[in-house]
């Protein structure tokens, strides 16, 4: 456009020009995208006391179906004490904890169990299967969908 | 010209209003949908050589019935990984008519899903022929 086109011509382009880009800008009908919740894990550390002969427990809750890895890290500070460790579900009265897998194990810093798991209660148990001579102090690491 | 210009303006106003509708579904009326609420039962027994045992639950509302055959043990409590079967059907007098049913090992994740009305059914457990001598197990039944 140059000084002598009409201002009223020039009135009209522009008006059709700011029509259009707005046109243009203001149609996004594409919805918001909510992220999805990044899966989350929980490590909790089970110590106590285990008797010669004798059986320890923890009960514990996944909410996200997954994976359920139990790590024994110590038993009475020795390396060369092998323990029972194992996974399954507490029984209905208290009682006791039904294992599922269970393995007689030295500790050490890698899990010696993994088991995928639906959203419910279990049980982590540690027993001993005949090696203890006194009361041993032990470490399980456990960690669980969240 | 003038007279052109303003409707021209006019125009890019209706134009600018009306270009953006989007158009949506009307909201739909979710008040009849009952959200699920699941009740998790333990069966736990023994089984003996070519045995079978049976228990009967009872779902409120349709959807789906997972079963998860959790542990087999011996006797004295040590963990096997011998497989068993396990199944879902219609309890009739002292049995349990399956309709679905399968041999697995234990685990805790469910390995047998199916979608049930409401009413009374059985969760089974039986020797697929595996078993060489008395076990005990455990199962979790995951029902609306």
């Amino acid at each position: 456009m140059n000084a002598k086109t009409p201002s009223a011509l020039r009135t009209v382009v522009a008006a059709l020009m700011l029509a259009s880009s707005l046109t243009l800008a203001g149609c996004d009908d594409d919805p918001p995208t909510t992220p999805e919740p990044t899966p989350t894990t929980k490590t909790i550390v089970f110590s106590s006391n285990l008797a010669v002969g004798g059986a320890s427990s923890r009960s514990f809750e996944v909410t996200r179906a997954g994976t359920v890895s139990a790590t024994l890290v110590a038993v009475a500070n020795s390396l060369t004490i092998k323990v029972g460790l194992g996974v399954g579900i507490p029984l209905a009265d208290g009682s006791g904890c039904v294992l599922s897998r269970s393995v007689e194990t030295l500790p050490g810093t890698t899990a010696q169990l993994e088991l995928n798991v639906d959203i419910g209660k279990y049980c982590v148990q540690i027993y001993d299967p005949g090696t203890l001579t006194s009361v041993a102090a032990f470490t399980i690491n456990l960690i669980y969908p969240s | 010209m003038r007279y052109i210009a303003c409707w021209a303006v006019a125009a890019a106003v209706c134009m600018t209003a009306t270009g953006c509708t989007s158009t949506t579904a009307p909201e739909e009326d979710d008040s009849g949908i009952t959200p699920l609420v699941f009740n998790t039962e333990t069966f736990a027994g023994t089984l003996q050589v070519a045995g079978n045992s049976f228990y009967s639950f009872y779902v409120t509302q349709a959807g789906p019935v997972g079963l998860t055959l959790a542990a087999v043990q011996t006797p004295g409590g040590a963990a096997l990984t011998t497989p068993l079967g396990i199944g879902v059907g219609i309890p009739s007098g002292t049995s349990c008519a399956r309709s679905a049913a399968q041999t697995t090992p234990p685990g805790l994740a469910a390995q047998l899903t199916v979608t049930l009305n409401p009413g009374t059914y059985c969760a089974a457990v039986f020797d697929a022929g595996s078993l060489t001598s008395t076990v005990n197990f455990a199962m979790r039944i995951r029902h609306p």
